[in-house]
């Protein structure tokens, strides 16, 4: 009985050795340990044999069914790897080939714009919305732009057939943003406004702004200049050196022009900058006492600051871009790139 | 407009500062500055030289060399002018001069000859168009003398962006800029120009003036008489050119003069062309015409302004002079003119006859009777300097209507109150300095107590000075900006309130170009009579913008900008996704759109509807179908843009919110695109204020789902939406859990004008598994439903 047990051992190595697919070792551990495998049927057989026998064979041929089971384990692991190993050798993949993807972009306007978003929204401002179409009072009259002034002319404005026109620049929506909140307060308004120009590399008749404005006790030149340079920090990523000149809009009083230290030549005078080191960047101000008022705002107990953002500007600096009309003109090789 | 830099130095003390500070310092407190150059440096340089001898050019013919001397030095000088002769005394430019345009004088070969310097022509000295010769000086000139002492010294010329000064009338002149510049510097004045009164030196003639319109303002008229014309002085012709203008005579060029140092426009009129004595100021008559000094005929209309006497125009009041009253040569009486008229008025005409003159330009910025005043008495001043026998010979004669214009009351302040609003300290600002500032523009300033007192000065007053604002301007821009130590505003730390619908647009945007790869573009808001017709829109409901001649009309539809845009990308890319938000309008108002292109060849309704739904379930819409289009109601224009048979109104809780499918092929023939393209168009206003789905967690269901499959026989063109409705309403809403279609098939094997479709039908119960009978009963249950609709089993 033991002899038959030593001499399975040796049936066992040759028969698994032989195995050359997974399926192979499989017979095996069937003929040996399966229900009538040979192993198997030894362990039947020690019924007939003496306690003392089968205590000692019942060791040997369990010792036996481990070990097999093992060697099976092994081999099982040996064959499985040259599958893999086969598989492995028949693919391949050409990695240069493109996958197919069609990245979309959004437009480099709504992207500047969302950027200056999240930088005042992160400041507190609420963010507002106001009609392209506007009233005249809305454009004019109540930001204290009288009726005589050339603005107002046919050769700036786009009059309608309505008696409505299109807004001129985002300030309407100080006079809405005024007349719907009571100060304090502080918002700002991204939107498209129109202007009667001719179209060429560096003017447009449509473009878009964002307008800015801020009402509260004891608001200062010092808090609208603190403002705007940490909004041009955060556009342009980095520090940004700006200053401040007079500049003369009905609206504001006092009226700055922002000039921020040109980023092309970093101030030494370029082409860009037209050899001054500064580039115009907003118009910006203290909120007319007129337009406060007419904002139904105490203009002794609020003050305010306003400005006005061109984004088409802000894009074309962020990205060197040296004409205005690709931004209206729907040509994807320029679109693509955002 | 060009200043004088040494023009300005007449009247105010800048000695030791360079004009590179003055251009600064004007930037950042007064005006932006266009450009700012030496000129007439090369008249320090250029001196008159005598040309000794003349000799042959060894190797041309045309060129010769001239030995010329300068009173120290001799030099020989290759000359191609044809005019030079011996004896002759000429300007000569030694090496290193450097001539208007940048040309540096070096020492040059000319056909093998060395040549030290230049003779130079008007043209080259920038003295006038001449060029056939070298200029000829006096030949009793002293020799080496440099030509500044002609032409005038080197000038530093300023150019101010005009733009930038419209709100401010006493900047149209060089007093102001002196003005200006001697509070910026502090510096005191060489020369304050002080009205002292007009007088007549003898009495011949009496002169009334006459306003039969209410757009004249003021004037003022008087006569001189021992006029003689005749050619400027050099200083005043170097004056008058150094800032860009021709001379003309010496009446002409002093009017000119005083307009340039105050700011203020004058005339003179030939007293031989006004008829009788009374000047009138009045409208024109409509289809009046008048010849204007340049010698063009005008037709008037009646809001412009002449100045006429009994019979005639005499000029188009503050635009022009007219061409039959101008100085002569052989005018001996004059009259001047000083004016002040309704600026708007000015302005009109101005642009209406594009004759934006010097005088147009300040007149419509208002300008203070003062200084007309001023002017008439520096112009009589300088023509009875510059020209020996002229005397006034009438009172001035003046009239004022000027009462409601300007601002004449005093402004009430304080120093904190200006220090407060700048946001600066008091150390950093003190209040002498404030009062200085101020005092040293030309403000009287009365102290109370702590307030300040400001009455307007004149020269302010007309348009431009009239609120605390307005002082707080005038000393932070002269104190610098650039002072100011910015500072943070304190504000309360609430959360600002959110914009709801922007935030949904933000989300729309990052859905279509993340996952559906879409670019944003923008298109114009106007369409041509082309667009806007392929659209239709009742008449009363369209805007036009009538000044856009080639796109007169505000558009009503995204679709035919989207359409535009794919056949500007057709021919360059095979497949691509386009989106635009945007304003659409009409005469109501408007309203926010969402529209999509897509190119591509195939399944194309299939991928708007794929995007409509991506919206839904980013918008959380708690229902919404795809419906289609009705006749009655074409709220997208979807008869026009989409194919019929492909595609659909999407209806979101009952309001329809837009549309999706194929381009009608008829709009593809228009827009001139071959292949297909699929659009959509929202209304984002409505898709925004829809209510979003309630976000709450459902338990997964404890026992199984179980399901059966069928594949029936159904007409062509069922929607599977009508067999889902079958099974919804046959089978126990207790175990109805979904019917799906799985597929459909039309071809061999399904008879002609049918088609297969098969199905998933899904059956759970909340408590139980369902048995096999409970199937097999709604199973046949729905196969008898079908067969009612007449649609048998396939294979049946």
């Amino acid at each position: 009985m033991k002899k038959r047990i030593e001499k399975m051992r040796g049936e066992f190595t040759v028969a698994l050795q032989a195995a050359a697919v997974p399926e192979d070792a499989e017979k095996v551990r069937v003929a040996f340990l399966g229900k009538k495998g040979a192993l198997t049927e030894v362990l039947k057989g020690m019924k007939d044999l003496t306690p003392d026998e089968r205590r000692e064979v019942g060791a040997l041929s369990n010792a036996l069914k481990d070990e097999f089971e093992r060697m099976l384990a092994t081999r099982a692991a040996e064959l499985g790897r040259g599958e893999i190993e086969k598989k492995l050798a028949a693919e391949w993949e050409d990695i240069s080939w493109p996958s197919g993807l069609s990245r979309g972009a959004a437009h480099p306007i709504a992207v500047i714009r969302r950027r200056v978003k999240e930088i005042f929204v992160s400041m507190g401002f609420e963010v507002l919305d106001g009609p392209e179409m506007e009233e005249e009072v809305n454009n004019f009259d109540k930001l204290n732009i009288p009726p005589d002034h050339p603005a107002r002319d046919a050769q700036d404005t786009f009059w309608l057939d309505n008696g409505m026109l299109l807004r001129t620049h985002t300030s309407p929506v100080q006079v809405r943003g005024m007349l719907s909140h009571t100060p304090p307060f502080k918002f700002i308004a991204p939107g498209k406004v129109y202007r009667n120009e001719a179209v060429d590399a560096s003017h447009e008749h449509t473009f878009h702004q964002i307008e800015g404005m801020v009402v509260d006790r004891n608001i200062s030149v010092a808090h609208l200049i603190y403002s705007m340079k940490t909004l041009l920090t955060g556009i342009f990523e980095k520090e940004v050196e700006v200053r401040l000149r007079p500049g003369f809009f009905p609206f504001v009083e006092p009226g700055f022009e922002l000039d921020i230290k040109c980023l092309i030549c970093g101030g030494k005078g370029c082409s860009v900058c037209k050899q001054s080191g500064w580039l115009e960047l907003m118009p910006c101000g203290m909120v007319h006492p007129v337009v406060l008022r007419n904002g139904g705002i105490d203009t002794e107990e609020f003050s305010g600051f306003a400005f006005g953002l061109g984004l088409e500007r802000l894009v074309m600096m962020k990205y060197g871009i040296d004409d205005i009309r690709l931004f209206h003109g729907a040509d994807l090789r320029f679109f693509t790139q955002f | 407009m060009l200043l004088s830099l040494s023009w300005i130095r007449e009247y105010v003390d800048l000695e030791g500062i360079t004009p590179e500070d003055i251009v600064k310092r004007l930037a950042l407190s007064t005006a932006e500055i266009e450009s700012a150059r030496w000129v007439g440096r090369h008249f320090e340089q250029v001196r008159a030289a005598r040309i000794e001898k003349i000799e042959k050019h060894p190797n041309a013919e045309k060129i010769r060399l001239a030995t010329i001397f300068d009173g120290k030095d001799r030099a020989t000088v290759v000359c191609g002018a044809p005019n030079i002769e011996e004896g002759q005394v000429v300007p000569y430019a030694p090496l290193g001069t450097v001539l208007p345009g940048d040309f540096e004088i070096k020492p040059v070969k000319i056909r093998g000859v060395e040549s030290c310097g230049m003779l130079c022509s008007a043209k080259e000295l920038g003295l006038g168009e001449d060029h056939s010769g070298i200029l000829q000086l006096d030949r009793k000139m002293e020799l080496g003398t440099p030509l500044s002492t002609i032409c005038g010294g080197a000038d530093f010329v300023i150019e101010i962006e005009n733009k930038t000064v419209n709100h401010r009338p006493d900047l149209w002149g060089h007093y102001g800029y002196a003005r200006e510049l001697r509070t910026i510097f502090n510096r005191p004045w060489k020369k304050k120009l002080e009205f002292t009164g007009v007088r007549p030196d003898k009495k011949e003639e009496e002169l009334a003036i006459e306003f039969a319109t209410d757009k004249a303002l003021h004037y003022i008229g008087v006569k001189m008489s021992g006029v003689k014309v005749g050619p400027s002085p050099d200083w005043l012709r170097a004056r008058i050119e150094a800032i860009g203008h021709r001379s003309i005579n010496n009446i002409v060029d002093i009017t000119n003069f005083v307009m340039f140092e105050t700011g203020h426009p004058l005339h003179a009129f030939d007293r031989r062309n006004i008829a009788g004595s009374t000047i009138v100021v009045r409208n024109a008559a409509p289809g009046e015409k008048f010849t204007t000094l340049d010698g063009i005929e005008r037709v008037l209309i009646d809001r412009d302004i002449v100045i006429a006497d009994k019979d005639k125009a005499v000029a188009l009041g503050g635009v022009m002079g007219g061409l039959h009253s101008e100085v002569e040569p052989d005018t001996t009486e004059i009259v001047i003119e000083s004016a002040l008229f309704d600026p708007a008025t000015i302005r009109r005409t101005a642009n209406r006859l594009d004759l934006r003159t010097d005088a147009a330009q300040r007149f419509e910025k208002a300008m203070w009777v003062e200084n007309s005043w001023l002017a008439v008495q520096r112009c009589i001043e300088l023509i009875k300097e510059f020209v020996p026998g002229a005397v006034v010979t009438s009172e001035a004669a003046h009239r004022d209507a000027s009462g409601k214009y300007g601002f004449t009351g005093s402004i009430s302040t304080s120093c904190d109150r200006i220090r407060a609003m700048l946001g600066v300290r008091r150390d950093d600002l003190p209040d002498a300095r404030i009062e200085g500032i101020l005092m040293l523009l030309d403000f009287e300033v009365k102290r109370d107590g702590d307030r300040l007192v400001i009455p307007v000065p004149p020269h302010r007053r007309s348009k431009d000075v009239s609120l605390e604002a307005d002082i707080v301007e005038e000393v932070g821009r002269i104190h610098g900006y650039d002072n100011i130590m910015p500072r943070a505003p304190l504000f309360p730390m609430t959360p600002p309130p959110r914009n709801g619908l922007l935030d949904k647009e933000e989300r729309l945007r990052e859905i279509l170009v993340r996952e559906f790869g879409a670019c944003e573009i923008m298109t114009y808001s106007f369409l041509s009579d082309n667009e806007h017709a392929a659209f239709p829109l009742p008449e009363n409901e369209a805007v036009r913008a009538p000044s856009l001649k080639e796109t007169p009309w505000l558009r009503h539809t995204l679709t035919p900008g989207m359409l535009k845009a794919l056949a500007v990308n057709h021919r360059q890319y095979e497949r691509f996704t386009l989106f635009e938000f945007g304003r659409v309008f009409r005469r109501g108002g408007e309203n926010r759109r969402l529209a999509v292109l897509i190119r591509d060849d195939s399944d194309i309704f299939r991928t708007t509807k794929r995007i409509v739904e991506a919206f839904m379930a980013e918008l959380k819409v708690p229902t919404f179908q795809f419906e289609r289009a009705k006749k009655e109601s074409v709220p997208f224009h979807e008869d026009v843009a989409l194919h019929p048979g492909r595609g659909a109104l999407v209806r979101a809780m009952g309001k329809l919110v837009g549309m999706c499918g194929e381009v009608h092929p008829a709009l593809l023939e228009q827009w001139d695109v071959r292949g297909r393209a699929g659009i959509m168009e929202f209304d984002i206003d409505l898709l925004g204020s829809l209510p979003a789905k309630s976000e709450k967690y459902k338990p997964i269901p404890r026992f199984p789902a179980t399901f059966f499959e069928l594949t029936v026989l159904t007409p062509e063109r069922t929607e599977s939406a009508a067999v889902g409705a079958v099974a919804y309403k046959t089978i126990d809403k207790k175990i109805f859990s979904g019917c799906e279609v799985v597929s459909s098939y039309k071809g061999p094997g399904v008879p002609e004008g049918q088609m297969s479709l098969s199905l998933r039908v899904t059956l759970a119960a909340p408590d139980r598994t369902l048995t096999s009978d409970e199937m097999k009963q709604a199973q046949e249950a729905l196969i008898a439903a079908f067969a009612k609709q007449g649609w048998p089993l396939k294979g049946a």
